[in-house]
C-alpha cells in the first residue's frame, strides 16, 4: 500500500517531535545525574564502548569549574565550539518558535556545527579511550 | 520553467513545505546512532530538505 502524503508528514512530525524530545531526554538525564552527586557517563560510551563527537562535555565543564583548562580541552577540545553553537541556535530556534516562524538554522551555523561534529568526534580517537 | 504535467499551466508553482530529503534522513539515523544530543540538527537545516511545489492552477504537487 503507497504511503499518503499526510502520512508522510505526520512521519516527519513524529520524527521531528523525538528527535527534540531525545535533546529534552539528554537534559534531564544529564541533571539528574548531576543532582545526585556524581558526573554523568556518556551515553554511547557506555552502551557500545566508542564515544560520541559530545563525550567528555559535560566533565569537561566540570574541569573548567575547578580551573583546570588543560584537562577541560582534553575531555573534549571543541566544547568551547560545542557551547558557542549551542548558545547561539538555542536564541535562534527559541525566537523564531516564539515569533511562530518556521525554525532554520543559517547555512553557515549548519556547516560550522556539521564540521565541529566531524573535528570533535576525530579528537575522541586521536586523544585516546582515557578521556572517553 | 516546465509546465505542469497535468493541466498545462506555465504559472509559477507554489511552496508548500519542506520535508527531510533523503540525505536528510540518512544524517537522522547517523546522529541517532553516534550523537543522540543533536539528532534534531536535519530538521533546523534547509540543506538537509526537499521542497515540495503545488501548481496554482490545478492543485497538483510535484517534488
Amino acid at each position: 500500500m503507497p504511503i499518503l502524503r499526510s502520512q508522510t508528514r505526520l512521519i516527519y512530525q513524529v520524527t521531528r517531535g523525538i528527535a527534540f524530545g531525545l535533546f529534552g531526554f539528554y537534559l534531564l538525564w544529564n541533571a539528574a545525574w548531576l543532582f545526585s552527586g556524581v558526573l554523568p557517563p556518556s551515553i554511547l560510551t557506555e552502551a557500545t564502548g566508542i564515544p560520541c563527537p559530545t563525550t567528555g562535555v559535560t566533565r569537561g565543564m566540570a574541569a573548567i569549574l575547578n580551573g583546570d583548562w588543560v584537562q577541560a580541552l582534553l575531555w573534549n577540545p571543541l566544547m568551547p565550539v560545542y557551547a558557542g553553537l549551542l548558545i547561539y541556535s538555542a536564541i535562534v530556534l527559541g525566537l523564531q518558535f516564539i515569533r511562530r516562524k518556521r525554525l532554520v538554522l543559517r547555512p553557515i551555523i549548519a556547516r560550522f556545527w556539521m564540521l565541529a561534529l566531524t573535528m570533535g568526534w576525530a579528537a575522541k580517537f586521536v586523544i585516546g579511550p582515557q578521556y572517553w | 520553467m516546465a509546465a505542469c504535467y497535468i493541466c498545462g499551466s506555465e504559472e509559477r508553482p507554489v511552496m508548500v513545505k519542506k520535508n527531510l530529503s533523503a540525505g536528510g534522513w540518512a544524517l537522522f539515523a547517523v546522529l541517532v546512532l553516534f550523537c543522540i544530543p543533536l539528532c534534531w540538527l536535519p530538521f533546523v537545516i534547509d540543506g538537509c530538505k526537499e521542497e515540495e511545489w503545488k501548481c496554482p492552477s490545478c492543485g497538483v504537487r510535484r517534488a
